[in-house]
């Protein structure tokens, strides 16, 4: 019962980091059918400016609201000097061009920090665990789950109160309609890319206080991860990627629970393979999502 | 002779390039400068790595990442057919007896592992095959990683993500050409085939192509198997070059530079590509060397690191906003006309040049 | 108000509308009719900016439409409404008519004209926190005018509203844009439903193949196109149902 509760906690955590992950990643591809490559740069900005903000002790708080911003700021810049361009070419234009804007980033890291890992300070509390009832709660899991339940109910709020968060899911069923009725396309799809960033950085701030460093490639494994639980949970839908987050958080944590050392060392390629199966058995994902083909021109 | 004229004329723009080719590797052979001949014979292996895939993207239109996992996949297997015995067994300790106690000459382990890279692209690439565009992008980039994930962690087979040594060096400047040129040729040729055809037909309108008979997922999987092929005779070339790799080598880095050479040369033509591979490479080999001088001078305070990828994609993306289609989009370079045909149109043309 | 002229729409090597031009005037309710792929529905979105036409002008209350987004255009005052309505089926019935109303954000005007649309159609207020996509076909096209109208269109563009619907939601439907012109909204229709059509309209234009063959009052295009009919042998579908009074 407690290993099993144990798992629960874990499970739990590690699925609310990999949902946020997936929503950020499925917001922008919703309205522009875009995979974007440079998500995961963004986890990396945020971490850098969590590193570069960290020196005169100024309050965690602040360090992790500056860490959003950042990736917030970068990801709206991504969008306005490279994908805006390319919005009305091939799908594979802007495939490419999220793969040079990841590329970049990376390498900017790279040439302007240093290619070896950068050690964050970590709020020493995060480290500490709280005895109760023979269950060890780690601070660090209480704290992802409560922050990322928290940005779930706001994004959710924001989607369904303002207007401009209703517009952003009107322009996941049909841009061309959306755009009929006045609203301007550029600002929509900037809001998308500033939600994305957003949650990019909260993802950020939670994984590299994880980790205790940040590198050049540290966006890498997240925006794997956000790629599978996204086509799992399904990629029509804002509600399939927050399934497919939890779900794959399980997956792992169960994963590494059950299976033996030698075929742990495989365990990404079967998550892959898993992938390749769901997109060609169940295109639309467990998780049905309205379908909209539609691109925005 | 009047036949022959004929020949010339419709091949212009292939002779134009192998041609100039051959003239490259000759002029550079003669020069004698070791630098320049290692850059040309990685150039000449990219080039037979973005022509390997631009047969496939360019005439279905589908993006692809994982060409350069067959691009690893080639290269392990030619390695490991290659190496002699005693080598292989320092190397690879564990390795299955029936690998371990072979040693193949150069070509047939070069085609071997085309073959390998191909049998698997086959059996692994039909599914994908009949998906949607971005459906299809996405899965091949899992293919990538799946096939990362193998060759770092099958350590029996590949020394795991640690480097394997003891690969004998085969590979020099004229047999990177030769087999260059006969990529060059093949890419051509290909497009210009029944089945080449086809698969432009079902790339600009699918509908089309379908209506006319064409099994569009049939057509796409034979390219996807050919380009595999042409990928993993490329990795082949290349570890017996390089003589000591690991599997990072075959993963985004390198999947980065071959993409945006294709890209920025064009992928719907090969003239497109070839071009892609001359401007990238020279663009790239200057800002290394700008990056090394900086580095060795001293002048700085700090390593450069980075900012020739940084350039480079910086370059990639004003490609893509300003001429999106590439340096040559629709008419190979130095044909006759470069006619272009308007997406409605070539379906028919296709069918018209099939029947 | 509105003033097309020479305009055409070419979709790659095909020329969906040639040499089009026609006008109409504020208060009026102008029809474009014609049968299928005769251009109507091209005409209306090369109007709203959905398709780009190779030549031609577009003036809108002495500006040229031509250049401009679809979102600019809206915000000249054009709403149009497609032929598949448009309705975000995610969103609830009261966000879709939100959403009409995203250009007049902020107006105090904005709840008065939320309780119109409300009396006009019941239906909607019934539904109001539904999920739009579980409407019928009908009460879809209701929200679908509903939420134009919230925009205070200056110009209401209507492709095809009678389609796919019940013969009793047509009546209503064509109740409706005859109430909505008396009302004095400014209406482009487009409708294969002739008959009914030119029971309602002002005046009206024909066009066979993307070209116009034929306009006026809907007295003188009955004459007009019964004549050239009996001459020429029809000139197409359309122009058939014209004279004989069938419904398309």
């Amino acid at each position: 019962m407690q290993t099993f509760l144990q798992f629960i906690l874990n499970a739990l955590s590690l699925g609310s980091i990999y949902a946020l992950m997936a929503l950020g990643l499925v917001i922008v591809f919703g309205i522009l059918r875009l995979v974007n490559f440079a998500y995961g740069e963004l986890i990396m900005v945020a971490g850098y400016a969590w590193f570069a903000l960290q020196g005169p002790g100024w309050p965690w708080v602040l360090l992790a609201v500056g860490a959003v911003i950042a990736a917030g700021v970068v990801s709206v810049l991504t969008e306005r000097v490279a994908f805006r361009p390319v919005r009305s070419d091939s799908l594979n234009a802007m495939l490419v061009t999220s793969f040079a804007v990841s590329t970049l980033l990376q390498n900017s890291a790279l040439l302007l920090v240093s290619p070896r890992a950068r050690a964050v300070e970590v709020p020493s509390v995060l480290n500490n665990s709280i005895e109760f009832g023979g269950l060890r709660l780690g601070v660090n899991d209480l704290v992802t789950i409560v922050v990322c339940g928290a940005v779930l109910l706001a994004l959710g709020a924001l989607l369904r109160r303002t207007t401009l968060g209703i517009a952003l899911r009107a322009a996941a069923d049909d841009f061309r309609m959306l755009r009929l009725l006045g609203v301007r396309a550029d600002k929509v799809i900037a809001t998308a890319f500033a939600i994305s960033g957003v949650l990019a950085g909260v993802v950020g701030v939670l994984w590299i206080t994880r980790i205790g460093a940040v590198t050049p490639t540290v966006g890498a494994a997240p925006l794997l991860i956000a790629l599978i639980a996204v086509v799992v949970g399904g990629m029509n839908g804002l509600a399939g990627s927050i399934v497919g987050g939890y779900l794959l958080g399980t997956l792992t944590v169960g994963l590494q629970l059950f299976l033996p050392q030698e075929v742990l060392a495989f365990r990404d390629a079967f998550i892959f393979a898993v992938v390749i199966i769901v997109l060609v058995l169940r295109p639309q994902g467990l998780v049905k999502g309205r379908y909209s083909a539609e691109r925005v021109a | 002779m009047n036949h022959l004229h004929g020949i010339v004329r419709s091949n212009r723009s292939m002779l134009l390039f192998l041609g100039l080719f051959a003239l490259i590797a000759v002029a550079t052979q003669l020069s004698g400068v070791p630098l320049m001949q290692r850059i040309v014979t990685v150039m000449m292996i990219n080039l037979i790595l973005v022509l390997g895939l631009q047969v496939f993207m360019g005439n279905s239109g589908f993006l692809s990442f994982v060409h350069i996992g067959f691009m690893g996949i080639g290269a392990y297997t030619s390695a490991l057919l290659a190496m002699p015995v005693r080598a292989k067994s320092a190397a690879l300790p564990t390795l299955y007896p029936f690998l371990a106690d072979i040693q193949l000459p150069f070509l047939p382990a070069v085609l071997l592992a085309a073959l390998v890279a191909a049998l698997v692209a086959a059996i692994f690439g039909y599914p994908l095959m009949r998906l949607s565009e971005s459906a299809a992008a996405i899965a091949s980039f899992a293919m990538l990683v799946i096939i990362h994930v193998v060759l770092s962690q099958w350590s029996a087979v590949t020394n795991g993500p640690r480097t394997l040594f003891g690969v004998l060096r085969y590979t020099d400047l004229m047999t990177a050409a030769m087999w260059a040129l006969v990529i060059i040729a093949v890419a051509y040729l290909f497009k210009r085939s029944t089945l080449g055809l086809k698969l432009r037909a079902s790339r600009d309108n699918i509908h089309a192509a379908y209506s006319l008979g064409i099994n569009v997922v049939v057509v796409r999987w034979i390219a996807f198997v050919i380009s595999a092929a042409i990928c993993g005779l490329a990795g082949a070339l290349w570890a017996h070059f390089i003589t000591s790799f690991a599997p990072g080598a075959f993963y985004l880095a390198q999947t980065f530079v071959v993409l945006t050479m294709l890209i920025v040369g064009g992928p719907r033509t090969v003239s497109g590509a070839v071009v892609g591979v001359l401007a990238v490479t020279a663009v790239h080999e200057g800002l290394r060397h700008v990056e090394n001088t900086l580095n060795t001078s001293g002048s700085l305070p700090f390593q450069v690191v980075g900012l020739t990828e940084v350039l480079l994609a910086a370059a990639l993306i004003v490609m893509l906003a300003v001429r999106p289609g590439g340096l040559i989009q629709s008419g190979e370079a130095g044909s006759p006309k470069a006619r272009t045909v308007p997406p409605q149109q070539s379906a028919h043309v296709a069918a018209e040049e099939a029947s | 108000m509105l003033a097309i002229n020479g305009l055409q729409v070419r979709y790659g090597a095909i020329v969906a509308v040639r040499d089009l031009s026609l006008s109409v005037a504020e208060g009026e309710l102008v029809a474009l009719v014609g049968a299928n792929g005769a251009g109507k529905s091209t005409t209306m979105a090369a109007i709203a900016g959905v398709v780009k036409p190779s030549t031609g002008t577009i003036t809108f209350l002495g500006q040229s439409l031509r250049g401009r987004s679809s979102e600019a255009i809206a915000g000249l005052g054009v709403a149009l409404i497609p032929e598949d309505r448009g309705i975000f089926p995610s969103l609830t019935v009261e966000q879709n008519l939100r959403l009409g109303a995203y250009l007049r954000r902020g107006q105090k005007d904005l709840g008065k004209d939320f309780a119109s649309v409300y009396r006009r159609f019941p239906i909607l207020a019934e539904r109001a926190k539904q999920g739009a996509g579980t409407l019928s076909g009908g009460e879809q096209q209701q929200l679908a005018i509903g939420r134009a109208l919230l925009s205070r269109p200056k110009l209401l563009m209507l492709d095809e509203p009678s389609l796919g619907l019940s013969p009793t939601m047509v009546d209503r439907m064509f109740e409706l844009i005859d109430e909505l012109h008396r009302d004095g909204t400014t209406i482009l229709l487009v409708e294969q439903n002739v008959r009914r059509t030119l029971e309602i309209v002002d005046r009206a234009y024909l066009l066979t193949n993307g070209r116009l063959t034929a306009s006026g009052t809907p007295e003188q295009l009955r004459r007009e196109v019964d004549i050239a009919g009996a001459y020429m042998g029809g000139r197409a579908a359309a122009a058939g149902d014209i004279s004989e009074g069938r419904t398309g």
